[in-house]
């Protein structure tokens, strides 16, 4: 049947992510949510494929399938280079599910393949109330559709590209406060900060940039003459990055692939 | 007299680089958008892929539904000539509308439903006409970005300098975005 009514766009944010299991609508119990949160864990440390299971109350308007769609984009569920994310998501008083495939699974997982968890394990659990089984089944058989696809080796080549990116910005960090500590002047950072911004961007980058380059100069050149005098020279580029847990998803998008059901 | 060359100097410089930088950041926007489109018309090519497998499954049972096969023919076959990207919006929303109405009529035939051939097909196209609506979204999305940089000063001057001209965006008929839902 063609739905007729216009779609009202009703999607909303929903925060960051709590971890690949977010469970906004309450269905299943804290165990049961640590059990999937594990299982999910591991598929992603085994294929590197990102599996989100998210409910929600309600899609307030929307359909579900572009909330999928939005959701997808804004956590960027699967790895960037990739696109291997899946998200199973769920909205309670809709009464409405979708099984939402970035573009890199869409070969492994089929819409018929997403079609046919829906109806066969989601749907006969769901309306019997077992929200926790359902989404347990349908979690094991996207992981046995999906196994395969991807190595996990590749993830681990993104987290060094990851790190030769931070490792080139530390690198310009100290060269450029070595020279501007020591430079006489207290405004050539804001000049530099100026040319940058108008080589990367525009001119609203430019003025943001001097700015910055101005106050840069001005702490590193004040840092540098004290610790002249003092001898004592100080470092502060470390700082530490907050770790543990939940690092978020890897950048992935999805293209509207997948299927939706309902119960 | 030295220093105030200097200063005409380092503005041409700066000058020069932002003309460069902002020349740049139109070409990589307009290029988004030509990606964008390719991706439109990707998904456009899986639906007509898809077409032909569904209609030769149905086309049996449903003999007397000639006309909605004909519709859908003669879309595709205006598609494939069109060459503007217009002349192939129209053409795809005409397929869509006669793909529309083949669905329809689909559902009133229970042992077309039952045929898990018939089925698969219907998903699959289901599939298809929700990626073709969010494609479409992410083109009008690049389109909006485009217009935005051609239309702010001071982009405006660089723009009407080198010509980017301002690009259309996605008109759908009322209701196409809507993926057709196959219920079984």
């Amino acid at each position: 049947m063609l739905a007729a009514a216009l779609p009202v766009f009703g999607y909303y944010n929903l925060g960051q992510p709590a971890g690949f299991v977010n469970d906004f609508a309450q269905m299943i119990s804290d165990e049961q949510k640590q059990n999937l949160e594990i299982k999910l864990q591991n598929f992603e440390k085994e294929t590197s494929n990102e599996l989100s299971v998210v409910t929600i109350n309600s899609l307030q308007g929307d359909t579900i399938e572009n909330f999928a769609e939005k959701l997808f984009k804004d956590w960027g569920i699967g790895k960037e280079d990739k696109d291997n994310g899946v998200l199973l998501l769920i909205s309670l008083e809709d009464k409405k599910m979708r099984i939402e495939t970035g573009y890199g699974l869409e070969g492994a997982l089929t819409d018929a393949q997403s079609f046919i968890i829906i109806d066969s394990i989601l749907k006969p659990a769901f309306r019997l109330g077992n929200y926790y089984d359902g989404i347990d089944r349908a979690t094991n058989a996207i992981i046995d559709g999906t196994k395969g696809e991807y190595q996990p080796q590749a993830s681990k080549k993104s987290i060094s590209n990851y790190l030769d990116w931070s490792y080139v910005f530390i690198l310009a960090f100290v060269w450029l406060a070595s020279i501007l500590g020591r430079s006489k002047s207290w405004w050539l950072g804001g000049v530099i900060g100026g040319i940058m911004g108008l080589i990367i961007w525009s001119i609203m980058w430019a003025a943001s940039l001097i700015i910055f380059g101005l106050i840069f100069d001005f702490i590193v050149s004040r840092a540098y003459h004290r610790g002249r005098q003092t001898g004592h020279y100080p470092w502060w580029i470390g700082g530490g990055k907050s770790g543990g847990g939940f690092g978020g998803f890897g950048g992935g998008l999805s293209g509207g692939g997948g299927a939706s059901g309902d119960w | 007299m030295t220093r105030k060359w200097w200063i005409i100097v380092g503005i041409i410089v700066l000058a020069a680089l932002w003309l460069g930088g902002t020349y740049n950041g139109l070409v990589k926007r307009n290029e988004a958008i030509n990606g964008q489109w390719a991706q439109v018309e990707t998904q456009y090519q899986r639906r007509f892929d898809l077409i032909p497998n569904l209609v030769n499954s149905v086309k049996g049972i449903m003999a007397q539904e000639q006309k909605v096969f004909g519709d859908l023919a003669e879309a595709r076959t205006r598609y494939a000539g069109a060459s503007s990207p217009e002349a192939k919006v129209r053409a795809a929303n005409d397929v869509e509308s006669a793909l529309g109405r083949l669905l329809v009529i689909v559902e009133n035939y229970p042992q077309l439903r039952s045929s898990e051939t018939v089925q698969t097909l219907m998903i699959q196209l289901e599939g298809t006409e929700n990626r073709i609506s969010v494609e479409r979204g992410r083109y009008n999305d690049a389109v909006k970005d485009y217009t935005v940089r051609i239309k702010r000063f001071p982009t405006n001057i660089v723009a009407g300098l080198f010509g980017f001209d301002e690009r259309s965006y996605f008109q759908s008929q009322s209701g196409a975005e809507n993926a057709p839902t196959v219920t079984f």
